[in-house]
């Protein structure tokens, strides 16, 4: 390995572990979105059978 | 600053969960609308009106308002309130002859504390009026509407759709901008309301937590009497909320209206937006004087109290929000330049580059929500460039939106209350 690359790596490391970051948290907002969702029009069925 | 990540991650994921979740619940509510034909109303109600309209300087819009209300027909009165204007207002209206209209005029030394105000005075004319009149308080029906809402031509087939449910006390319209647009700032106005704002409006429809704007909201009288009183509104700078707030503490539903909506002007001038927006985030604050009556309220749902816990927590969402992306964007950058011992200005400025694109993102995915909303409204679409530059606008609005957050806590701190006028240009 190149007395070069090292930095490079840098970069692309801290590139990649934001848009890792980036991609988990919008997985999980999905998750939890999908469940809140879900969530909210079991309650609104509920409702309208009552 | 790894503390500083884990906040930003954490407020990040509220901020795509909130959205996420409009988008996916206001789709849900759409798809059925579509499978459940409209039911019929049999029933010809006939209600009666009453507009409230609060003015301050309102000299360039009023009349137009008028004139274009007046071209309704509609049983009932319009009542502009001049809340001490010291331009041409009054004699604006003036000019619009109409036996409907009734001016209210408030005096000094009451005048021009807060529309709240303005609208518990002109409240209790219409109460008066009422009862004048020996009128039926289930048909009366009260619209409030700001000096330049005009309202699309099918309000009142909308109206008496939701009043003829009993169990609607309250409806909010659709809000969308007057185009053609002056500039890119009232083209993203635009999008937030007729767009973001209208998915999200819906999706508070399935949690029962429709919020009232100040524009186009319509009520029955009777179940406000009787529940809120004959001075309906507080003090806060968000009049609005704090009544949605009220009205949800006394079991009031309030239904959402997005096939009818009402026409207002955006602003022009960037500074006429901070101070406009400093206004609500310092209303939201002041909201929060009821959290201990909401936390203490057996009937509100659970799902009540985290649309409005998610609506009171905002202003500090976005303050440390925004403090946390300017502090992790700095400190990247200052150690990416040490990783590369600056050795070159260009790798920095790809950086740059990279970090501008990737924020574009959800401005990208917004402008053609909004633009597909357009076209399927038939409304105005925004020219070439405003739709270009709406992409960067809705992507770095939080910039223009921290200066409206530090001026509001500042206010607040300060205890500086008094209602900042947005002027019209």
């Amino acid at each position: 390995m190149s007395s070069s690359t090292l930095p490079r790596l840098g970069v692309a490391t801290v590139g990649l572990a934001f848009q890792l970051h980036y991609l988990g948290i919008f997985v999980l907002a999905l998750v939890t979105s999908l469940i809140v969702a879900y969530w909210g029009i079991r309650k609104k069925e509920k409702a309208k059978c009552n | 600053m790894q503390l500083a990540n884990s906040i930003y991650m954490v407020i990040l994921f509220v901020f795509m969960t909130y959205i996420l979740t409009s988008r996916l619940l206001s789709y849900y509510v759409k798809k059925e609308e579509k499978q459940f034909t409209e039911k019929k109303i049999d029933e010809k109600r006939d209600y009666y009106y009453y507009f409230l309209i609060p003015c301050v300087d309102e000299e360039k819009v009023i009349r137009k308002t008028l004139t274009k209300l007046c071209v309704h027909s509609f049983s009932g009165k319009i009542l502009p309130i001049d809340d001490g204007s010291e331009d041409e207002t009054l004699s604006e209206i003036y000019k619009v002859v109409d036996s409907r209209i009734h001016v209210v005029k408030r005096k000094q030394p009451n005048v021009q504390q807060g529309k709240g105000e303005a609208l518990n005075y002109a409240f209790s004319w219409v109460i008066e009026d009422c009862r004048k009149h020996d009128r039926d308080l289930q048909q009366v029906i009260v619209g409030i509407i700001d000096a330049d809402g005009q309202l699309t031509n099918n309000w009142i087939t909308e109206i008496e759709k939701i009043f003829a449910q009993k169990q609607y006390s309250a409806a909010q319209f659709r809000v969308k901008m007057i185009a053609p647009f002056k500039n890119t700032l009232q083209a993203v106005q635009d999008a937030e309301f007729f767009s973001v704002n209208n998915r999200i409006q819906i999706a508070r429809g399935v949690f029962k937590s429709v919020g009232l704007a100040g524009n186009g909201q319509f009520f029955r009288l009777e179940p406000i009497l009787k529940n809120l009183g004959e001075m309906p509104w507080g003090n806060a700078l968000l009049d609005d909320y704090e009544f949605t707030l009220k009205m949800m503490m006394r079991e009031l539903s309030i239904a959402y209206v997005d096939k009818a909506y009402v026409y207002q002007e955006a602003l022009t001038s960037k500074w006429s937006f901070i101070k406009q927006r400093s206004r609500w985030i310092q209303g939201n604050l002041d909201c929060l004087r009821y959290v201990p009556e909401i936390v203490r309220n057996k009937s509100l749902f659970s799902t009540q109290k985290l649309c409005i816990a998610y609506f009171l927590v905002q202003p500090f969402l976005n303050l440390v929000g925004d403090i946390m992306v300017f502090y992790l964007l700095g400190m990247t950058f200052f150690k990416v330049t040490e990783i590369q011992q600056i050795e070159g200005t260009v790798k920095i400025a790809l950086l740059v580059t990279f970090f501008f694109l990737f924020s574009l993102l959800w401005g990208m995915l917004f402008t053609v929500d909004y633009l597909r909303d357009l076209k399927k409204n038939q409304e105005k679409v925004p020219n070439y460039w405003q739709r270009i530059w709406l992409i960067f606008l809705i992507s770095y609005m939080y910039i223009l939106l921290f200066f409206s957050i530090v001026i509001a806590f500042y206010r607040k701190i300060r205890g500086n209350s008094k209602w900042v006028k947005t002027k019209r240009l």
